[in-house]
């Protein structure tokens, strides 16, 4: 399965010098399966550098929930706009009000120039069982997770790799991590023994205490999350819009710290970066191909 | 995927459970007992850690007491009705604590309902006083 980091910041875009490197676009993430099918997680601004063709199928679209930052994008990826497309979105429940209709207060005027109903493409948009379901080659899970409002995180299994999508969580909310049994932590179960996982890590931990019930993560946190799930991999995600890239180069150094100090694996956490491309072909074997970022924390 | 992970409702109910100051139980969708706070602990005389989590049937043995003919044990059928039907209920029953003391309380119980259903129940109690 491959990986490609779109957008990983959180919030709002922050285009800029000062940002360049870890890159200022909001949440979106595609995964190229097995079989060639593409699943994109998220539609944050990301979304609009996606080079997707629809002759190569049906595109899934699999966002976690409705913040403007993971649904900006939508109005910018120009498959909508090609009527030879077809495309699937999946959302959280529940089904009333649908999906649809939520996505059409931002798709509709005066938000947006054009209607939800006048895209060009074949567009159907549908809550994800919670279930799960197969896509392509792949199996997807979903679990409703800890964040503000309904939000979903995702798992794509797909042979013997697995990929983990939490961008938005706060596991820790209400409890220390370090002393919640595995089964009231919400989101571990989904994560567990993930080949990648991706998962919120906005907030300093000094930052963190001032933001308690925001619905995101600190730092050590979603690392502790990453041990106790077992993942292979951990890449820190949703980085504070307030962060530019010397700030975010300091927390992936306390990062790769904690992690060796908690007894993680060497080199197995990182901070997401946009641009980088990872290729996950199964449990402790994920293979890193550095595309445009080859320095990282 | 682990079959144990509890629903985000019931992780919810945990979490707002331990952090306020009313005698609380979290049950699951079965009526097991899978949480209580500190301040039932202080009621009850030991901490969830110590008994729990309990299954129905245990936790009507080990904090109720059947067969006594002057005290009311728990009536976990109006649990059992509550989980089922998604009713809220409410009990008044005596409460077996440390030393095999009796505390008479009055509870009530909400069900938790999430997409996919009852997925637990939040039971809230206090002692009965001469005020009452």
């Amino acid at each position: 399965m491959r990986v490609e980091l779109l957008g990983v910041r959180g919030s709002v875009p922050v285009p800029g010098e000062s940002t360049a490197r870890y890159g200022g676009n909001t949440a979106c993430v595609r995964t190229t399966l097995s079989d060639g099918t593409t699943l994109i997680l998220d539609a944050g601004t990301g979304i609009r550098a996606l080079d997707v063709r629809p002759e190569s199928g049906e595109i899934h679209i699999l966002v976690t929930h409705l913040h403007l930052d993971h649904i900006q994008g939508l109005l910018f990826f120009a498959p909508f706009f090609d009527s030879e497309a077809e495309i699937v979105v999946w959302g959280p429940p529940p089904e009333t009000p649908p999906l649809r209709d939520m996505l059409a207060r931002y798709l509709s005027s005066p938000l947006s120039p054009i209607e939800i109903r006048e895209l060009p493409a074949r567009v159907s948009f549908r809550a994800f069982p919670l279930e799960g379901c197969s896509i392509g080659s792949a199996t997807v899970q979903a679990a409703r997770v800890l964040h503000r409002g309904v939000t979903l995180g995702y798992r794509i299994d797909d042979g013997a790799a697995s990929v983990c999508y939490l961008p938005d969580h706060e596991p820790a909310l209400g409890k220390p991590l370090a002393s919640a049994e595995d089964q009231w932590i919400s989101g571990l179960a989904l994560a567990r023994d993930a080949s990648l996982l991706i998962h919120d890590g906005q907030f300093s931990d000094e930052a963190y205490s001032a933001h308690v019930g925001w619905g995101h993560s600190s730092v050590s946190d979603a690392l502790l999350f990453a041990l106790r799930a077992e993942a292979d991999r951990v890449l820190l995600f949703h980085h504070d819009p307030a962060h530019a890239d010397d700030r975010l180069d300091a927390l992936g150094e306390w990062a790769a710290e904690y992690w060796d100090s908690c007894g993680g694996g060497p080199g197995a956490v990182a901070l997401a970066q946009e641009g980088r491309t990872l290729d996950v072909p199964g449990p402790s074997t994920a293979i890193e191909q550095e595309r445009q970022s080859p320095s990282l924390a | 995927m682990s079959s144990v992970q509890h629903s985000l409702e019931l992780i919810l109910a945990r979490n707002l459970v331990e952090n306020i100051s009313i005698p609380a139980f979290v049950l699951d969708p079965d009526g097991v007992l899978a949480f209580f706070n500190e301040s039932a602990a202080e009621i009850i005389g030991s901490r969830f850690e110590e008994i729990g989590p309990l299954s129905q049937d245990e936790w009507r043995f080990e904090l109720s007491h059947e067969g006594h003919e002057e005290q009311t044990p728990w009536n976990t059928e109006s649990i059992s009705a509550a989980l089922r039907e998604g009713r809220p209920a409410h009990e008044r029953f005596h409460l077996r604590c440390r030393d095999d003391e009796r505390v008479e309380v009055e509870a009530s119980i909400l069900p938790l309902a999430g997409p996919q259903g009852i997925c637990g129940g939040l039971l809230a109690f206090w002692p009965v006083t001469d005020a009452d």
